[in-house]
């Protein structure tokens, strides 16, 4: 192994390897992951309901409920646009607030209110609304509260919204799918095209060639997870244990991917492993997302051993728990790193030194 | 009068401003051999490529079996073989597949792949796959392939690089079969001794022209320097003398030679095409 | 159209596809693994909030549990509902006064004591403050000073809402047709990356014979394994042959995408790139399968939407053929100029 020629390699995969497919990686595969995380995963899981109004009086109902966490405002421009909103789905009700919707309740009087309603809004999300809106026309119209509430907070979790809490698993779906994708594509075209045997038999040895192409892939799926964190502004509170969990992830990433390249011997076939490792790769998100799933299942994934200390370093509870998956995850990369090697050997048509000793005893 | 197999007609091409082909003209009659030879970059692959349809004709008529291949492509595709000179062959597959897979596409019926395998010395490994074959027994098969057909015009582009002096000289030896078959050869090779051998004619092309095109006994005669060479013995040591032929003084320095020194062998010598291509073009047809 | 040179390509095709059986292999298992995932997915939706209740003398059951969206637990001692709130088995505990409707009776204001664990959210909370003070108004009798004229739009599932693995089946189909798009479009670049193209073009076969050999076989391909999914799940039991029609569409929709991937790449490396990134532009619309209302009007351009719209409303609203046309007629319109588009490029290329 000799690291000059190893840099020599690397060089020739960033500056002269297949420029279209790394800038596509590096840069227009996070903006995009970010984006698809940034449209829908917070929405999907968020306990908010939506709340449409349109407001044709200017009443302090908008403010209040601006105000209200339990609930998403959106104002539309008409009743139009709102009842097209409810039945697209956009929000789960809509209300259209009269001209003297404030007077009225302040004089005592009752207010009819039009409101359209999701079919497919939940009825937690039902309740919620309509016991906010309940709560703040009470405040309006000045009534009494007829209770106090206390509010207690138990245990030492902190509370984090559902955006931050996904976004280090958009980290890491973002490193995996770059560093795994980029030194097994590289490999398996070069093995195409037969260039790998042509630097084989120059002074760069397979192992050179092998840890510049995992370098590549590493380096690249690294470069993405920081643009990403970056966008995003969701470096936590410890963002060196964060960078340091996205370098050993992409570590992980660059060998499972330097693995199926050497295995793999045409693209197709990394195309169908790809559609079904792409579930077992981001099996600990899926398990995260859907706690009622039974959540042993995590252990079998390999990638969860580096997804579960990123969301405790992001959300400030790492603790023993959190050394001790990252330990497995190292463990995990010297595995693969040791597989590699007899791979490489085998590639190389080497003979590992137990079947010499076999052979010197068998004559 | 026997209908010439390839007309070719004022044939140009460019790609993009270079001009790869410069208004060439050339005729090649049924079941004749015609070689194509010329330095890397001199426009034969180019030729090549317009003549079996590979590139769009730009310039020029091309007529092959008298169809002209701008309106009548398709019907002469199906009567003609190309033996590429890069191996392109489906590597995961048999030897004996990828043959069937040519026959079928040329609608062959009762194809025997055996046959066409063992004439060009791979019996015995027609169900290997390719990806397992070497240079040599895949520039074999590629050859194989281009006989699927028993084309009428054959094009093979150096049917014998990278085989070695006995299998390329059996392969020379089918080409040979496939003349006397009816079939009209197109050659296009570096091998100046296997034009020699081989070809009916030869045409030099440099820099995208003809330069010169005839019988390589004319273009010898026409170009070439014919001599004697002489092998002395002079004070125990072997010398050599070269003797220029056809030439006024040529039988009083035969008289001198054998009559004052102790003469051991005598050759007669003929130009070679190398040499005949470098008087012609001012270039080495190899470098 | 010559039928003898396509089928002569296709079954070509096929033969190095089963040389490769580690291909096949990855295909199945990787069918078998969204069908598992979709049965392992909770098979109900759960739309309610759970709450633990400590409510000594006092029955809940007038109050909170006739709450639409309110699942109670009664717990019988508040240790007990503190310790399950702090292990989050409940995110709220509610603990209800002995002497809280005495006061209410009296007109004296009564402190309720809301238990949420350290992780719960903020909007969590604001909807149980809401939830209490509704309840306290109703016991009190207060007038309410809202009367609702309700409109349900769209069909009310309340009670019955869409699991979420159902929600996931057409974002599952479109993750099964998208790995076809690449695959498609390899078998084209790998045939122009080793130079068969060449050879093959210098036959009878023409380039349309070539590319319509590789548009049936992607077609095929993709259209089987996604047929084969939807049966195994139950998705044809609605409106089977509609659905059908709809796959299969569906199927030359990615096969013109891979098509235009072809023309775009030069090497598997360039399918990889390009692939990935239309991939991903092509799963967005599938968001909108999962979160309704999620994506605005421009997500339409995407013309994945209309194939994830139409396998949505199929299986989960029991739409039919006729309201559903208009999509097929989209993706065809798709299909039609992605194919165009490559199948140009490809002839550029090659004559």
């Amino acid at each position: 192994m000799n690291i000059k020629r190893i840099f020599t390699l690397l060089g020739k995969e960033l500056l002269h390897g297949p420029r279209g497919f790394i800038l596509t990686m590096t840069i227009a595969a996070p903006l995009l992951i970010t984006l698809v995380v940034n449209l829908a995963l917070g929405d999907l899981f968020t306990s908010t309901a939506k709340l449409g109004v349109y407001d044709e009086g200017q009443s302090q109902l908008v403010s209040l409920l601006e105000n209200a966490a339990q609930v998403r405002l959106l104002q539309y421009q008409s009743p139009d646009t709102l009842r097209d909103a409810v039945s697209r789905g956009a929000t789960d009700y809509g209300i259209v607030l009269p001209p003297d919707f404030d007077s009225s309740l302040e004089s005592g009087q009752k207010v009819a209110l039009t409101v359209y309603v999701w079919g497919e809004s939940l009825a937690k999300d039902r309740t919620i609304i309509t016991a906010t809106l309940l709560e703040l026309t009470n405040q309006i119209s000045s009534q009494t509260e007829p209770i106090i509430l206390e509010s207690v907070t138990l245990g030492d979790q902190k509370s984090v919204p559902w955006s931050q809490r996904l976004m280090p698993l958009t980290v890491m779906m973002a490193v995996f799918f770059g560093g795994l994708m980029i030194p097994a594509a590289s490999l398996i075209d070069e093995k195409q095209k037969r260039t790998l045997q042509a630097l084989a038999v120059t002074p760069a040895s397979l192992p050179d060639i092998f840890i510049a192409k995992g370098m590549m892939g590493a380096i690249l799926s690294i470069a993405m997870g920081v643009i990403i964190l970056l966008i995003n502004q969701a470096w936590g509170e410890s963002p060196l244990l964060l960078f340091g969990m996205v370098v050993l992830g992409a570590i992980l990433a660059a060998e499972i991917g330097l693995v199926l390249g050497t295995l793999i011997n045409e693209i197709n076939t990394l195309f169908a492993v790809w559609k079904f490792g792409g579930l077992v790769l981001f099996g600990p998100a899926i398990l995260y997302m859907f706690p009622e799933l039974p959540q042993w299942l995590n252990y079998i994934f390999p990638t969860y051993y580096v997804t579960g200390p990123i969301m405790d370093i992001s959300l400030g509870t790492q603790g023993s728990q959190t050394l001790l998956q990252a330990g497995v995850a190292i463990f995990i990369v010297f595995v693969l790193a040791v597989l590699l090697s007899r791979l490489i050997n085998r590639l190389s048509g080497e003979v590992p030194q137990h079947s010499l000793k076999e052979a010197e005893t068998v004559s | 009068m026997k209908q010439d197999a390839i007309v070719v007609e004022n044939l140009s091409y460019h790609y993009g401003k270079i001009l790869a082909v410069d208004n060439i003209s050339f005729h090649v009659g049924k079941q004749e051999i015609l070689g194509f030879l010329g330095p890397n970059g001199a426009g034969k692959s180019t030729t090549v490529k317009i003549l079996t349809g590979q590139l769009r004709l730009q310039e020029g008529r091309v007529s092959l079996l008298g169809m002209d291949i701008s309106k009548e492509l398709e019907k002469v595709q199906a009567r003609i073989g190309v033996c590429f000179e890069q191996p392109n062959l489906y590597e995961q597959m048999t030897a004996l597949e990828n043959l069937q897979l040519f026959a079928r596409l040329f609608n062959i019926k009762n194809f025997d792949g055996y046959a066409l395998l063992k004439k060009v010395g791979l019996d015995g490994r027609e169900k290997d796959r390719v990806a397992n074959y070497s240079k040599g027994m895949k520039q074999r098969l590629m050859v194989a392939r281009a006989f699927v057909n028993q084309a009428e015009i054959l094009f093979l582009d150096e049917p014998t690089s990278g085989l070695d002096p006995v299998s390329a000289d059996s392969i020379r030896n089918l080409i040979l079969q496939e003349r006397e078959r009816g079939a009209t050869i197109f050659l296009t090779t570096h091998d100046m001794w296997e034009a020699d051998k081989l070809c009916n004619r030869v045409a030099f092309l440099n820099q995208g022209k003809i330069a010169a095109l005839d019988t390589p006994h004319t273009l010898k005669q026409q170009y070439g320097q014919r001599s004697l060479l002489v092998e002395i013995s002079h004070d125990g040591q072997l010398e050599e003398r070269i003797i220029t032929l056809d030439k006024s003084e040529t039988p009083d320095k035969v008289r001198e030679l054998l009559s004052h020194e102790k003469v051991v062998t005598v050759h007669s010598q003929e130009a070679t095409l190398e040499d005949i291509f470098l008087k012609v073009t001012g270039r080495r047809l190899t470098v | 159209m010559n039928a003898r040179l396509i089928l002569t390509l296709i079954k070509k095709d096929l033969t190095l596809f089963s040389r490769n059986q580690f291909y096949f292999v990855m295909t199945i298992v990787g069918l078998v693994l969204y069908i598992a995932l979709y049965f392992v997915m909770p098979q109900t939706l759960d739309e309610n909030i759970k709450l633990g209740v400590y409510t000594p003398g006092i029955q809940t059951g007038s109050s909170l549990a006739g709450i639409q969206g309110v699942e109670v637990q009664p717990f019988t001692s508040l240790d007990e509902l503190k310790d399950a709130v702090k292990k989050n088995e409940y995110p709220v505990g509610i603990a209800l006064p002995e002497d809280l409707l005495n006061k209410i009776a009296t007109g004296e204001q009564a402190v309720v004591t809301v238990y949420y664990s350290a992780s719960t959210p903020d909007e969590m909370k604001g909807a149980i403050n809401a939830l209490i003070n509704q309840m306290a108004y109703f016991i009190t009798g207060q007038d309410i000073p809202l009367v609702m004229q309700t409109e349900i739009l769209g069909p009310d599932l309340l009670g019955t809402q869409i699991p979420w693995r159902d929600r996931l089946v057409p974002m599952m189909a479109v993750l099964i047709l998208g790995t076809e798009i690449l695959s498609l479009a390899s078998l084209i670049s790998t045939e122009i990356e080793q130079d068969t193209v060449r050879a093959l073009l210098v036959t009878p076969l023409k380039l349309r014979h070539l590319l319509s050999a590789k548009a049936l076989l992607g077609i095929g391909l993709a259209f089987i394994q996604v047929v084969l999914f939807m049966t195994v799940i139950g998705g044809l039991t609605h409106e089977p042959a509609t659905m059908i029609l709809g796959l299969f569409v569906g199927s030359i929709l990615v096969t013109g995408l891979g098509f235009l991937i072809a023309s775009m790449a030069h090497d598997s490396m360039g399918v990889t790139s390009w692939g990935m990134i239309l991939f991903i532009v092509f799963f967005i619309p599938a968001i909108g399968g999962m979160v309704p209302g999620i994506l605005s009007d421009w997500a339409k351009v995407i013309p994945s939407y209309y194939l994830i719209d139409f396998v949505s409303r199929l299986s989960n609203y029991g739409a039919t053929f006729s309201e559903l046309s208009g999509n097929l007629m989209i993706m065809l319109g798709w299909s039609a100029v992605f194919g165009v588009t490559g199948t140009l490029a490809l002839r550029r290329r090659y004559r």
